[in-house]
């Protein structure tokens, strides 16, 4: 477990980002919120730390934008969990967004320059 | 906000599923089972703390933010006090307007009887052939005996009071007494307040008089003492126990009218006729409560077949082939009163209506004009992210805080002018009706509020938030932002406004010019300097009332009063007092005419009157009693009954059988003039001398005097004592105020209808001088430059006028074609004018252009003032 770090090493997610990153995940099928801090987590290689406390108020957030809708439904080891997945308001949020943040990371990184050593 | 929500067990249960789904993977990862719950539940974090995120997300939210909304609106509001005033203000006028009438039209009009299941009472309305006809008691006694679909038949029926008195006082005020049917309070629906109510008992005519009383006679006679319950009360010599007090809000089943108590119907032969409760007295108006298990068509059936069994216990009329009855609803009592009044009071609500809606157009354009000085902090809040809807909602807010002020202030308004305006309504009525606020009033102002706020709030908020960001908040100070749209509103609003105002000042001057032709309308006789009297019996002897020997004493006596230029008695009413005659029928040997009134009046009462004759003779004091009888006929009479033949020397016999008893000459032609109510039609009217027929009434007396004819009651009354010491003056007053009298409710809706209408031209005025001032104001620039280009001061004038008048006369077109569309509701109030009158029409017409003129005139002089220099420096 190499890649396991500790609480404290991992970044808090930017206000904002874990809107971004919850629509992200859910591009590839629906998901539970469990589901989708795990997989936060994972893909950003355990850099990332989602605070299952704000994760919850945000998929409320994004329902009630619609960009996604909820169904109550059962997980792979067959527990009942509440299962959010994409509309196609969420795709073009999703979309734009990857677009902004893309914009927003490279310019940021203009700023900060080349990487030191 | 308004979806559906979503529950927070299901909230909780989701964390719940989280965190066993985090126990799973964490044991599955290699954690000790016991560990890994505890670890799962703390890598959550706090479950408190989403809880309540969710909670604020869910439900609080949308409350938070109404809550804020207010805030900042009041806030807003107080920033700009003479805004929220003018706005206030305006609004309470036109809700406490509406409100105050809409209460007079509920109480008079609207209300059901506060009874139990109001809508289960229905009146039983028999007929003969087409003829409506009442009831005789041992009829409805044998109809209520027989039937098996209703839950009962009762009945109730003013009594006439001859001498009162409580234990062994004479009451405050005179008294209204009523007679009822044992089972009437049970089958009405209603409850006694103390003691008890009558039972079927109580049609025994064996039993001791009782009486129960109304809350309102109670407090006044006995300061609501419960010890009034088993007092005495003298009535026509009998005397009756109080045995209960009906409670408030109940006062008969006719509503208006006073009712102070009620008697056993046992008791009619005491204290009317012998022969009140036989079948030869056709005198009363039952009602039934129909049975929840019935249905209505069923009940009527079985009623209607035992009218038509029951025929002998009722007068057989001749002629009579089919006895039909019908069940009539009866939820809101019976009576005339209010079908009398409902139209008028609906015409008056239609009015205030228009006009709070013309006040919100005005309230609009205020909120345009103010959201253009708000569009900097309105782009500003764009900008930052505030989403349209939640702005729009804000200032929505806005409007719903000033219209629910204005609405408390209204219901304020309405509080203190309802009760003067029902004082207005029911002049020289008779009526006991008691105002309330109820939750109807407050509903109805509640609702008015909400939906004046949508119609004056809507639009604005939606054309303030159109706006771009960029300019908005580039531009300082003034900005141009969504001033097409702006305008565009603007002139909609005004547009409406003058509409509005130009279908209410059209009907305005309608009703007026209505009331004018009916007051000065040609009556047929001269009503000016004539006293009218009606003459009362003190109760000891009905009979000099009616007898003609007396009329004809009296007749002599008054003629004799110097002074009297000409005195006459008459046996009914006249010019809508009590003035209503039965039509008659009259029989020539060849046919019968129907629809004719038959008037007995003494000699010189034509003369009093001044109708001139127009042939042939009037009546004179060579008619005598045994002599030949006469009549004189008016033109429409003639007309009608002897088509072009000449009617003088020709015979008709009263009723419908010739040759009969009653045959009369006709010596004379008369000119047609108003006998009954200054609004009915001339009909077919025949006098005959007073002393040839036995008269209904009590008699009246008509003066013609040579001074002020006020002076002569003194000397009338002495006069009168002379011959008849029995009889004394009651009503006294001048003809011309008969006629005043009579057309008092097209009064009150002509005075009404002007100040509204008046008000609305006001408003609307105000309304277009703002618009015009405020886009003349935007234009400042480019009037300054055109000024620089060479622009004459005269056509600077004339661009801002015409454009004022352009919308005008948009305005006055959308008027008119409301007009056309509203000018059904008012003909049916209007006399001797259709609703469409042109030259109405072309006045109000030209009170608008001029309206326009005036309002377009100062910001087309102050345009036209501007200096270029300012102008171009200006932005």
């Amino acid at each position: 477990m190499s890649t396991q770090k500790t609480e404290q090493e991992k970044i808090a997610l930017l206000q904002g980002t874990l809107d971004l990153l919850i629509l992200r995940i859910l591009i590839f099928g629906p998901e539970h919120g469990q589901g989708v801090a795990r997989a936060i987590e994972e893909q950003s290689e355990g850099e990332l730390l989602v605070d299952h406390g704000s994760l919850y108020p945000a998929l409320q957030r994004l329902e009630e934008r619609r960009w996604i809708e909820a169904e109550w439904g059962t997980s792979e080891n067959n527990r009942k969990a509440r299962f959010y997945k994409l509309t196609r308001k969420g795709k073009k949020q999703l979309l734009d967004e990857t677009a902004k943040w893309r914009r927003t990371a490279a310019a940021i990184g203009r700023i900060l320059g080349p990487e030191e050593g | 906000m308004w979806r559906r929500k979503r529950s927070d067990i299901d909230f909780e249960e989701e964390i719940r599923a989280h965190i066993d789904l985090e126990t799973d993977r964490l044991i599955n990862d290699g954690v000790n089972p016991e560990e890994a719950r505890a670890l799962a539940v703390r890598r959550f974090g706090n479950v408190g703390k989403a809880r309540e995120t969710f909670y604020e997300s869910r439900r609080a939210l949308w409350f938070e933010h109404l809550i804020q909304d207010v805030r900042y609106a009041v806030r807003t509001l107080f920033r700009t006090p003479a805004f929220a005033i003018v706005a206030i203000v305006t609004l309470a006028l036109g809700i406490g307007a509406s409100t105050a009438i809409f209460q007079v039209l509920d109480t008079v009009v609207l209300k059901p009887l506060p009874v139990r299941d109001p809508q289960r009472l229905v009146e039983l309305q028999g007929y003969h052939n087409a003829n409506p006809n009442g009831f005789s008691y041992p009829l409805l006694r044998e109809m209520a005996a027989r039937q098996t679909t209703v839950e009962g038949i009762f009945t109730s029926a003013s009594a006439n009071i001859r001498e009162f008195s409580i234990a062994g006082r004479a009451p405050a005020e005179p008294v209204a007494a009523w007679l009822a049917t044992g089972n009437y309070f049970r089958l009405i629906g209603t409850e006694a307040q103390l003691g008890r109510f009558f039972t079927e008992a109580d049609d025994d005519t064996s039993m001791p008089a009782v009486a129960v009383i109304s809350d309102g006679f109670w407090r006044r006679e006995f300061g609501g003492q419960p010890d009034a319950v088993g007092q005495s009360m003298r009535i026509n010599g009998i005397a009756a126990t109080i045995v209960g007090v009906t409670r408030p809000e109940f006062s008969g089943d006719r509503v208006g009218t006073p009712v102070d108590f009620w008697l056993p119907i046992s008791f009619a032969g005491q204290l009317y006729h012998p022969s009140s409760l036989t079948a030869s007295s056709i005198w009363l108006q039952p009602m039934a409560r129909l049975r929840s298990d019935v249905p209505l068509d069923q009940a009527q059936a079985e009623l209607s077949l035992l009218w038509d069994q029951l025929k002998d216990f009722s007068i057989r009329f001749r002629g009579v082939t089919q006895y039909r009855l019908e069940l009539l609803p009866a939820y809101q009592g019976l009576g005339t009163l209010r079908s009398q009044f409902s139209r008028s009071l609906w015409l008056l609500m239609g009015i205030v209506t228009l006009l709070t809606l013309l006040a919100s157009c005005n309230l609009a354009n205020l909120l345009l004009v103010r959201a253009s000085a708000r569009a900097r902090e309105i782009g500003m809040r764009l900008a930052i992210g505030a989403r349209r809807g939640r702005l729009i909602r804000q200032l929505l807010t806005e409007s719903l805080v000033l219209s629910l002020f204005g609405g408390v202030l209204g219901l304020m308004l309405a509080a203190v002018t309802s009760n003067p305006l029902m004082k207005l309504v029911s002049v020289g009525e008779n009526w006991r009706l008691s105002l309330h606020v109820d939750w109807r009033i407050l509903g109805f102002t509640a609702s008015l509020s909400l939906a004046v706020a949508f119609i004056f709030g809507l639009i604005p908020a939606l054309v303030a938030t159109r706006v771009s960001l960029n300019t908005a908040l580039q531009a300082h100070g003034h900005s141009h932002t969504g001033t097409r749209s702006r305008s565009r509103a603007a002139k909609l609003f005004v547009v409406s406004q003058v509409a509005l105002s130009f279908v209410l000042m059209t009907g305005a001057l309608l009703l007026v010019r209505s009331f004018w032709n009916l007051t000065h309308q040609d009556f047929g006789l001269k009503p000016e300097g004539v006293l009218f009297v009606e003459l009362e019996g003190d109760g000891t002897n009905f009979r000099v009332l009616l007898d003609t020997e007396v009329r004809q004493a009296i007749y002599r006596r008054i003629n004799e009063i110097p002074g009297v230029v000409s005195g006459a008695v008459i046996g009914v009413g006249i010019l809508g007092r009590w003035s209503s005659v039965g039509e008659s029928s009259v029989a020539l040997p060849e046919r019968v005419v129907p629809g004719v009134k038959i008037v007995p009046v003494s000699p010189r009462y034509l003369e009093t009157m001044d109708i001139p004759v127009l042939r042939g003779r009037s009546i004179t004091e060579d008619d005598r009693r045994n002599g030949t009888r006469v009549a004189v006929i008016n033109q429409s009479a003639a007309r009608l009954i002897f088509g072009s033949d000449d009617p003088i020397g020709r015979t008709f016999a009263s009723g419908t059988v010739f040759p009969s008893n009653f045959m009369f000459e006709v010596v004379g032609v008369m000119k047609d003039h108003r006998f009954g109510s200054p609004r009915e039609p001339f009909g077919p009217l025949v006098y005959v001398p007073v002393v040839q027929m036995p008269a209904g009434g009590p008699p009246r007396l008509v003066l013609r005097t040579s001074t002020d004819p006020m002076q002569f009651v003194q000397p009338l009354q002495q006069g009168i004592r002379e011959v008849a010491p029995s009889l004394k003056i009651g009503h006294v007053s001048l003809v011309r105020d008969l006629v005043r009298n009579a057309a008092r409710q097209e009064r009150l809706l002509a005075w009404l209808s002007g100040a509204f209408g008046a008000l609305a031209v006001l408003l609307a005025s105000i309304g277009l001088y703002g618009v015009v001032a405020y886009s003349t104001q935007r234009r400042t620039q480019e009037i300054g430059i055109r000024l620089t280009l060479g622009a004459r001061i005269g056509q600077i004038r004339r661009s801002v006028l015409q454009d004022t008048l352009s919308t005008v006369i948009i305005g006055v077109v959308a008027g008119l074609a409301a007009t056309v569309i509203m000018s059904r509701y008012v003909q049916s109030v209007l006399f001797e004018l259709t609703a469409n009158d042109p030259l109405t029409i072309a006045a109000t017409s030209c009170l608008m252009l001029v309206v326009g003129i005036f309002a377009g005139y100062l910001p087309a002089r102050r345009a036209s003032r501007v200096d270029p220099v300012v102008a171009l420096r200006y932005e």
